[in-house]
C-alpha cells in the first residue's frame, strides 16, 4: 500500500515541476528582462551563516527556504509582450486549480494575481502574477511565478525587495487577508 | 529478493557508468580551448590574492585552503567571428545544462545574460560557475574551484575581504582585461 503510494507521487512529481515550464520559452527570448531563482539558490542561502539572531532575518530566511522557484519575465516589445500574454492565458486556462485571486486596475496597469491552493489560507503553493500597461512612462508586460510553500504574509516583503513592479498590490492583499 | 537487489544494483551501476561517459563536463572543454587563440584565459591560484601583511586566523586559513583557484575563459566577439561564436556558445551552454551544474540564478535583459551554477552539494560545493554573455562583446566562464568549499564559511571568508585581508583588486582588473567585468562580477559578489 505504501509502495502504491510513494510510486504515485513519484508520478505526480514531474507533473507538478513541470507547471512552471509555460514561461520557460522567455528565457532565452529576446527583449526580455528575466530573472530566475532556483531551489538550490534558496538552500544555499539558508545555509549561509547570517546573524540569525534577527527576527527579521529569521522571518525573511523562514520564507525564502520554502520556496521552490522565482521567475520573473519582463518585455517592452510588443510582439514578444502578445505572446506572453497568450501564455498566460492559455496556462491559467488549462490549469482548474488555478485560481484569480485579485485584480487591480489602477494607474494604466492591469495587474492580475492567480494562485494555486496551498496548505491554508494563508499559504499557496503557486502565485502567478501577471501585469500589463504602462509602467514607469512605458508599455511593459510582467509575468512573476512563485512556487513553493508561499506564505501570503510575507511574500510582498520579498517581491518588494527584488523590485518587481506590482508588489505594492500585493501588500494590499496581506491587508484584506488580515 | 536476493536477485533484485543484485539486479538493482547493476543497474544502478550501469546508468552511473552511462552517464559518466558521454558526458563533456566543463572542464574538458575548456582544457580543449586551452591553445585555441580565440579565447582568452586566466588562472589564477587563490593564494596570489592574500594580501603580504594579512593576519589570518587559523579558521580563515582552512577556508581559504578550500577555494584552490579562479579561472577565467573568455570569448571576445570581435565582428566576423559571430559564427563560430555561436557555436562555442552553445557548446558551453549545452554543458551547463547538464543536471551536475545546479542552477543558482539566471539573469537576462536583452542582448546580455548571466547565470550562476555550482557544482557538489549545497554544503559542500566543488565549483562555483558564472556564465556570462554580451551579443557585443562575447561570452566569458568564471569558475571559483575549490574543494568542499562551505557557504556558511564563505561569508565569513567575505568579511575578510572587508578587513582587506584578501586583496580582490587583483581581480578587478581581470574584469577590465575582459572589458565586460562589472556586471557579472557583481553577481559573482
Amino acid at each position: 500500500m505504501k509502495k502504491s503510494l510513494i510510486l504515485i507521487a513519484l508520478l505526480a512529481v514531474p507533473f507538478f515541476a513541470s507547471a512552471q515550464k509555460a514561461f520557460d520559452i522567455f528565457e532565452d527570448e529576446k527583449d526580455v528582462t528575466s530573472f530566475v531563482a532556483t531551489k538550490n539558490m534558496f538552500k544555499l542561502l539558508s545555509k549561509m551563516d547570517f546573524d540569525s539572531n534577527d527576527p527579521e532575518v529569521k522571518e525573511y530566511l523562514d520564507l525564502i527556504n520554502n520556496l521552490d522557484n522565482i521567475k520573473i519575465f519582463t518585455t517592452e516589445n510588443i510582439s514578444v509582450a502578445s505572446k506572453m500574454n497568450d501564455a498566460v492565458s492559455k496556462y491559467v486556462s488549462g490549469n482548474s486549480n488555478l485560481s484569480e485571486l485579485m485584480r487591480v486596475k489602477d494607474d494604466g496597469k492591469n495587474i492580475k494575481f492567480y494562485s494555486k491552493e496551498g496548505k491554508n489560507s494563508n499559504h499557496v503553493s503557486e502565485l502567478l502574477m501577471h501585469l500589463t500597461g504602462n509602467l514607469d512612462g512605458k508599455e511593459r508586460t510582467v509575468i512573476m511565478s512563485i512556487t513553493g510553500d508561499i506564505d501570503l504574509k510575507k511574500v510582498s516583503k520579498l517581491t518588494k525587495d527584488l523590485n518587481v513592479p506590482g508588489s505594492d498590490a500585493l501588500k494590499n492583499l496581506d491587508k484584506k487577508k488580515q | 529478493m536476493t536477485f533484485t537487489k543484485y539486479l538493482l544494483a547493476l543497474t544502478l551501476a550501469s546508468l552511473a557508468l552511462f552517464s559518466c561517459d558521454n558526458s563533456e563536463s566543463l572542464q574538458q572543454y575548456l582544457v580543449d580551448k586551452q591553445d585555441d587563440d580565440k579565447f582568452l584565459k586566466v588562472d589564477l591560484a587563490t593564494s596570489l590574492l592574500q594580501n603580504e601583511n594579512s593576519d589570518f586566523t587559523q579558521e580563515e586559513k582552512d577556508i581559504l585552503a578550500t577555494v584552490k583557484k579562479i579561472n577565467v575563459v573568455a570569448y571576445p566577439l570581435k565582428g566576423e567571428n559571430t559564427t563560430d561564436y555561436e557555436t562555442e556558445k552553445d557548446k558551453v551552454k549545452s554543458i551547463l545544462a547538464k543536471d551536475k551544474y545546479k542552477t543558482l540564478l539566471k539573469m537576462g535583459s536583452n542582448n546580455r545574460g548571466a547565470t550562476l551554477k555550482y557544482t557538489g552539494e549545497e554544503d559542500a560545493i566543488d565549483e562555483l560557475i558564472v556564465f556570462a554573455s554580451d551579443e557585443e562583446r562575447g561570452f566569458a566562464v568564471f569558475r571559483l574551484l575549490g574543494e568542499k568549499m562551505r557557504p556558511d564559511q564563505m561569508m565569513k571568508l567575505m568579511k575578510s575581504i572587508d578587513k582587506g585581508d584578501i586583496n580582490i583588486n587583483q581581480l578587478s582588473g581581470l574584469g577590465d582585461i575582459l572589458g565586460m567585468g562589472s556586471d557579472s562580477t557583481a553577481v559573482k559578489q
